[in-house]
């Protein structure tokens, strides 16, 4: 068994870094887009975190780049500059040609007066040569003259020659040690510094912790209750599978089960807090007034909030009930047809007492299984409901985090979540190894 | 197809026949919807000229004929105009926002059947034109994942862990010849000036030809080692399946900042392919196992003719069982990026965003009761027609 296990951890580790890798790189992105932008304030927020203080560093242990990029490209610390240069990289340029011309635009743009700005920034705007030499025609006759114009002009000249786009079809590949983002950042989280939120300077850590609290104390207590009474009615449904009432009763799960959350979370909205149907129906605080006080633990604040938490879990409950009630029904009905409870029913025996004895020994523990495996989901499945509810969980966090643009929460939510996604699964193939007979045959 | 074409309804039980009827409509209203639902006219004469300007909109929303082209409708004669005579996104001065279903400011306008918005725009309107875009967004993005899906699941499935055997020269010269795909993947859009989505896909196709050279040229000579394929890919799609989709697909609509709907169905289609993926690849180890496909293989049938003639008919029955429940699923999906307010850009109109208004304004229930009830039904009626499959093969299930 511990065989198996140790297997099993050593096939997922591949899979965790590819993971991490993947989230690193989703936000990576995002905040290099922002970074071009400067004016918005709220971006200039988001510069104060991780990435700008890494900003001249690589972002991973090599970097793939054409022959003609130099080594020192993340040096540039300038925005501007640096995507300057790397417009021109990508025209084919060397970067020695690339440097005089900057040198000598530089010496050029200190003769220009006010009334040039326009082609002064024409030309930083552009980046192909030919389109640069069209623009200059525009400057007046005084400056055509000096000497500053043509040695600028010659190193354009040189410029413009030395374009070769084939020079972009040769890789060259960097090596940049460990001084690099990936690095840095997996250091951070390794070491538990997880650092501070950029919207109300909290540590990250405790942030998702109580988040983590809310949304897996709701959850769990949901499953329980989800998977008791699915167990129940499952069976009540396959044993009186032939009365009316478990037709209708089957017919209102299917309902319930092709219910969306959403829809379902606003009808019960309606119904019960709020007086639009009618006042009377009115008995349970409108959703959106959690305030939750710190000095107090996780658990009193939810039982002092614990009638605003009714509608909520109703509405986690009720469509994973029907789902699970309705397959336990299915998969009893499929198992009462083999042979060994076929013999059990010759004998004589009720198929309640089948039921209990024997079929559900044989379908608990595969869905026990499921449901261990369904447990990460829960953190993203329940988002919706902790929107509309206003529930301080995992969900609610990725969104205002998302919508307040901090990021590193974002990062730290994905990659904390798809590697409690991976230990489920390996948690869930252990237990369906130590408890399933019939696995370990195989 | 099958289910669709060869409908032979006599097997149907009276639930599915209704739930075949429903979803007919809902393609009905799909495809009429810029008749059913507009602020101009079907047909109108304008001094003698016949004019078909609800009409017309079909070829405009695909740009065939230009928008530009406007002139005044009030004046001309012989009017027939739609049956709601507001468009999603007309918006309506005369009513002040917020009107309840079956409002009208005044006798000469008509009735607001589902009531406004905030803005005045008619809900009845988003709707319709809502399920064209809800149709629009979950076939395209089923249509895209399918095809991948399916062709990397059969590999998977047939030559399992293995079937292909190549030697050291083929490992290596295809690990060089990956990176080189992914560098010239990186570079084609500065190599080229006149970069476009056709180029890149024309340099991913001699990317492939020239691998299946590679492959060939270098098979003659060596030692030859089994190559684990499945488990390879089932590693990467375990890498995909370990996100959470709705916040994954969350944080790739920030990224890219309210995308345009095609790329929002691209990213969809990228969530959704593991999926089918892992059907097919099941659907097809199970056939591997049977006698005619062992005999076949042995008689020297080659690998394309096993996978489309003998594989492909048995499996694809489940196949589109699943993908008729993506479709579904991702008709969801769209409607709950709308609904928590990370979706589409603002003045799109559909179902999601409708209900997105109902939640932030309760008093106005028709906002979020008629779109939901939209969804609803849509969804009822899919895992009606496939009861079966529902549970077991649902991929919209939470």
């Amino acid at each position: 068994m511990i065989r198996f296990i140790l297997k099993r951890i050593l096939v997922s580790v591949p899979i965790m870094l590819l993971a991490v890798l993947v989230s690193f790189y989703l936000i990576h992105a995002v905040h290099s887009d922002y970074n071009q932008s400067d004016s918005d304030s709220k971006i200039s927020k988001s510069k104060k975190g991780f990435f700008s203080e890494v900003k001249d560093l690589p972002t991973f242990y090599w970097s793939v780049f054409p022959a003609n990029f130099p080594d020192t490209l993340n040096n540039i610390i300038d925005e501007k500059l640096r995507k300057r240069i790397t417009s021109h990289l990508y025209n084919g340029n060397t970067i020695d040609k690339i440097t005089y011309f900057l040198k000598s635009e530089k010496e050029l743009f200190s003769l220009l007066d006010e009334n040039n700005t326009a082609i002064q920034e024409s030309i930083l705007s552009l980046s192909q040569g030919n389109e640069i030499k069209k623009i200059i025609l525009q400057l007046p006759d005084s400056i055509k003259k000096k000497g500053e114009y043509i040695t600028w002009m010659n190193n354009l000249n040189i410029l413009i020659k030395d374009e070769k786009l084939w020079r972009l079809a040769i890789p060259s590949l960097h090596w940049n040690g460990a001084s690099n983002q990936f690095h840095l950042w997996v250091k951070k989280i390794a070491t538990g510094d997880w650092g501070k939120s950029m919207v109300d300077n909290k540590p990250i850590w405790i942030k998702i912790r109580e988040a983590l609290t809310w949304t897996f104390t709701l959850n769990l207590l949901g499953l329980f209750i989800v998977f008791l009474s699915g167990l129940f009615i499952g069976e009540y449904l396959f044993i009186n599978k032939n009365h009316l009432i478990s037709k209708v009763m089957e017919a209102l799960l299917f309902l319930f089960y092709s219910l969306p959350i959403f829809f379902l979370g606003l009808i019960l909205i309606y119904l019960f807090a709020s007086d639009i149907v009618s006042t009377k129906m009115h008995i349970l605080p409108t959703p959106g007034f959690i305030d939750i006080s710190t000095d107090k633990s996780v658990l009193q604040n939810m039982l002092q909030y614990s009638s605003a938490l009714v509608l909520p879990m109703t509405c986690m409950v009720l469509p994973s009930l029907a789902y699970l009630s309705i397959l336990i029904a299915k998969k009893l009905s499929a198992e009462s047809v083999k042979p060994y409870s076929f013999s059990l029913w010759v004998e004589g025996k009720s198929w309640q007492e089948i039921t209990s004895k024997h079929l559900r020994k044989n379908i608990v523990f595969p869905l026990l299984a499921l449901i261990a495996m369904e447990i990460p989901a829960l953190i993203s499945g329940s988002l919706v409901i902790e929107i509309l509810f206003n529930i301080p969980g995992m969900g609610r966090l990725m969104y205002q985090s998302i919508i307040l643009q901090d990021w590193m929460v974002v990062l730290y939510i994905l990659v904390l979540v798809s590697l409690i996604t991976i230990v489920g699964k390996i948690i869930a193939d252990a237990f369906m190894f130590i408890f399933d007979n019939r696995v370990k045959l195989q | 197809m099958n289910i669709i074409w060869n409908l032979k309804l006599k097997k149907y039980t009276l639930i599915q026949k209704l739930s075949l009827f429903i979803l007919s409509l809902y393609v009905l209203v799909a495809c009429l919807a810029n008749v059913l639902a507009n602020d101009k006219p079907i047909y109108c004469n304008c001094n003698g000229v016949m004019r078909w300007p609800a009409l017309r909109e079909y070829l405009e929303q695909i740009n065939i004929l230009s928008t530009t082209h406007s002139f005044d409708y009030a004046n001309c004669s012989h009017k027939l105009n739609s049956i709601i005579p507001y468009s999603a996104n007309s918006l309506d001065p005369t009513s002040n926002g917020f009107a309840p279903p079956f409002y009208r400011s005044s006798p000469d306008n008509a009735y607001h059947i589902l009531g406004t918005d905030a803005l005045g725009k008619d809900v009845l309107a988003g709707l319709i034109h809502g399920t064209r875009y809800a149709f629009y967004i979950g076939i395209l993005s089923t249509i895209l994942a399918f095809f991948p899906g399916i062709l990397l699941g059969m590999i998977m499935g047939y030559f399992q862990n293995y079937k292909i055997r190549w030697n050291l020269c083929q490992i290596l010269s295809l690990v060089i010849w990956i990176f080189v795909g992914l560098y010239e993947m990186y570079i084609t859009p500065h190599l080229f000036p006149d970069y476009s989505f056709l180029v890149q896909l024309t340099c991913i196709g001699v990317w492939f030809f020239l691998a299946y050279f590679l492959i060939k040229i270098f098979s003659k000579f060596g030692k030859k080692y089994k190559m684990p394929i499945d488990n390879i890919l089932m590693r990467c799609i375990d890498v995909f399946e370990s996100f959470p989709k709705l916040l994954l697909l969350m944080s790739l609509i920030v990224i890219y900042t309210r995308p345009s709907t095609l790329l929002l169905i691209f990213l969809i289609a990228i969530l959704r392919w593991p999926l089918f993926a892992q059907i097919a690849r099941a659907e097809t180890l199970k056939e591997c196992q049977s006698n005619y496909i062992i005999s076949s293989e042995n008689l020297g049938v080659s690998v394309y003719l096993i996978l489309t003639k003998h594989i492909w008919p048995n499996i694809k029955g489940s196949l589109w069982v699943t993908a008729l429940f993506s479709f579904s699923s991702a008709i969801l999906l769209e409607a709950t990026l709308s609904f928590i307010g990370i979706g589409l850009r603002l003045e799109q109109v559909s179902w999601g965003s409708l209900l997105n208004e109902g939640r932030q304004y309760l008093p106005g229930w028709w906002l979020s009761v008629f779109p939901g009830l939209a969804i609803f039904t849509l969804l009822l009626t899919i895992n009606w027609l496939f009861e079966e499959n529902s549970l077991s093969g649902n991929p919209t299930n939470k």
